[in-house]
């Protein structure tokens, strides 16, 4: 509905609205300023959200195929029992001399296969070919006190061993002993189709692989395709040289360096090896970063109109004066440094930033085997939340200075970190893993200056398999 | 026309994809009739800046959900005042009540006072109107809302409306009647 303005009203709209004015153009500077600011923190809300969502698909993927795994060992370890107790006997009974031309149908021989290395001789005692079974061809060999399944069907490409649970072993012997007088000929050539020198190989690969069938009590637990592991790090390498400027007063001015420091860091970490060469990991650690710039007898001159020392640091400058200074903070009159009535004076000081920081690295890794030696190429971010950062000044013969320089740094940084991991078996379930790692902030963490730590350490790690 | 539209609605997607060639564009075309807005209820130059840009920013933070492009200027339009508004809650939530103590009830004054005063001077009597008095004024007279609407806006009685637009124009009348004396003293 439409309302009716009195004259006056309708004068005073008239006349308000008559004339424009136009705002300043510097209302557009800043109008814009602010927008493209604010575009930033949208692109890096949306960074935030990209990592978030890609740990939340790793973590996706990695569960959903360690359940995969799982369920998947259960049902190869329920055919394995099926055919070495019900349907292999039967099987095996049809076995005959007569029927040898149609094909095999089961084969039993003892027989010598050369290990590749060479160490040793591995006697395969027991072999059989299930033709009836629609779904797979399994053969199962006898090595010593442990069966092992194969898939033929896979032989050339994709080779599943598996072992079977002691309790089978006793139930496969009878069918050894009816398989006792099978041709050794024929045995022979399925040894061949099976490229036994492949599964001899097989046997030490099985270590870093992601066979997807396992049994419990296997010794080849490792093959198990998701671990956990647990891992302290020390880094005592030193990195980070800055190279500041320091104008004190306005009478000398001299240059010196900052070194940074990485000192013990403890991380828990979590991989899921996929395939045989492919490694992601995530994980949670501490880091403390410190940095120290140590000044030793360096002469210094105060300007007693400025009255104070200036410094500068890797995260940033700053003022003290003589009230900073005091050795007796009790008794004003015991400060030994009175820049009114001294212009000239010998410093030694230390000067030293405590960066403490949560991390969580996002890795990808290439996994490979040498002999026993599993090595792991690994690259990927680590997201560093900042939890505390302190500044202490501690100059010669007086109290230190304690400063929180948090806010002058950035919170949530990311840092890109390459690192090389040597594993040495220890136990069915440990490995000790030694890895020299590099990582630097992409970008500054100071909002001031340029501080973009490095670190080049030694991670030591135990590792338990699951 | 059609192809102004389209043109038009081009821009905006522009500046919905954050292109700043586009949002200066737009800026032109709209900044002055906004600027004048921010004006009317701010109580000086100052503060009307500060509107200006605060509302600027949340046009173009809130341009992706403008569901109808066509709505634009009457959108843009709601999204100052709304913003002026607010500003005017947030600069005043630790004063105290306001308490007009407008004795007389201006009557008589004749609306060609109005055009012999320059813009720039009923503009400043407008601003110096007390807030809520300012925000009803220019919401009723100048944006054409009713008192009901005002009420729900504001959330206050429709006579707590009416009783601040009157009180608006009754402050107007008598500074304008004494602007008009002085003018008539110089005069003679």
């Amino acid at each position: 509905m439409k309302r009716e303005l009195d004259p006056f009203e309708s004068k005073l709209k008239e006349k308000l609205q008559g004339k424009a004015q136009f705002p300043e153009d510097l209302l557009w500077k800043r109008l814009n300023d602010e927008l493209l600011r604010s575009d930033q923190q949208v692109a890096s809300k949306n960074r935030y959200w990209i990592l978030g969502a890609a740990l939340l698909v790793f973590i996706s993927l990695g569960t959903g195929y360690f359940i995969g795994v799982r369920q998947e060992a259960s049902r190869h370890l329920a055919v394995n029992t099926a055919s070495s107790t019900s349907k292999l006997p039967a099987r095996l009974h049809s076995v005959s001399p007569s029927n040898q031309s149609t094909g095999i149908q089961a084969l039993q021989k003892k027989e010598t296969v050369n290990n590749l290395q060479g160490k040793q001789t591995n006697s395969f005692e027991s072999l059989s070919k299930n033709e009836l079974n629609r779904n797979r061809s399994l053969a199962i060999v006898k090595n010593q006190d442990q069966f092992y399944t194969i898939d033929l069907a896979q032989v050339n490409t994709k080779e599943n061993i598996r072992t079977l649970p002691s309790s089978n072993v006793i139930e496969n012997a009878n069918m050894n002993a009816e398989l006792a007088d099978a041709p050794s000929t024929q045995l022979q050539d399925l040894f061949d189709d099976f490229s036994m020198e492949k599964l001899a190989l097989r046997k030490s690969a099985l270590l870093l692989s992601s066979n997807t069938t396992m049994a419990k009590g296997s010794p080849y637990k490792k093959h198990f395709p998701m671990f956990l592991s647990a891992s302290v790090g020390f880094q005592p390498t030193e990195n980070n040289r800055f190279q500041t400027d320091r104008i004190y007063g306005s009478g000398s001015k001299f240059s010196g360096n900052e070194k940074g420091l990485s000192t013990l860091n403890v991380k828990v970490g979590l991989q899921a090896q996929l395939g045989r060469h492919f490694e992601l990991g995530t994980g949670l650690g501490t880091a403390n970063y410190v940095t120290k710039q140590t000044v030793q007898n360096q002469i210094v001159e105060i300007d007693p109109l400025v009255n104070q020392l200036n410094f500068e640091s890797s995260i940033s400058s700053f003022e003290i004066n003589e009230d900073h200074l005091q050795d007796d903070p009790e008794d004003q009159e015991e400060n030994e440094l009175n820049f009114e009535d001294s212009t000239s004076f010998h410093l030694n000081y230390q000067l030293s930033n405590t960066i403490k920081s949560i991390q969580v690295p996002v890795t990808a890794g290439f996994v490979f085997q040498v002999n026993k030696y599993t090595f792991t190429l690994k690259t990927g971010f680590i997201f560093n939340h900042i939890t505390q950062a302190n500044q202490v000044l501690n100059i010669s013969g007086f109290n230190a200075i304690r400063t929180n320089v948090q806010s002058q740094l950035v919170s949530n940084s990311f840092y890109q970190l390459f690192q090389v991991g040597a594993e040495f078996p220890v136990s069915s379930h440990v490995s000790l893993m030694l890895s020299p790692s590099y990582s630097h902030a992409l970008k500054s963490i100071s909002k001031s200056s340029t501080l973009r730590p490095n670190s080049l350490g030694l991670e030591c790690a135990l590792k338990f398999y699951f | 026309m059609h192809k102004e539209v389209q043109i038009f609605e081009a821009l905006i997607d522009r500046c919905i994809q954050r292109d700043e060639k586009a949002r200066k564009e737009l800026y032109d075309l709209f900044s002055a009739q906004m600027f004048n807005v921010c004006l009317r209820y701010a109580k000086n130059r100052s503060q009307a800046e500060d509107i200006f840009q605060d509302a600027f920013i949340k046009v173009f933070e809130n341009l992706p959900k403008l569901s109808n492009k066509n709505q634009f200027p009457g959108w843009i339009k709601r999204v100052f005042v709304n913003t002026a508004i607010d500003n005017i809650r947030l600069n005043n939530k630790y004063e105290s009540n306001e308490h007009l103590h407008v004795i007389e009830h201006f009557s008589d004054v004749e609306p060609s006072i109005i055009d012999e005063m320059a813009h720039e001077d009923l503009l400043a009597l407008v601003q110096e109107l007390p807030p809520r008095a300012k925000i009803v004024f220019n919401l009723f007279v100048i944006e054409g809302y009713s008192h009901k609407e005002i009420a729900e806006e504001l959330g206050i009685n429709i006579g707590t409306s009416k009783s601040h637009l009157f009180d608006a124009k009754n402050i107007l009348k008598s500074k304008l009647l004494i602007k008009e004396a002085k003018l008539f003293s110089i005069v003679s």
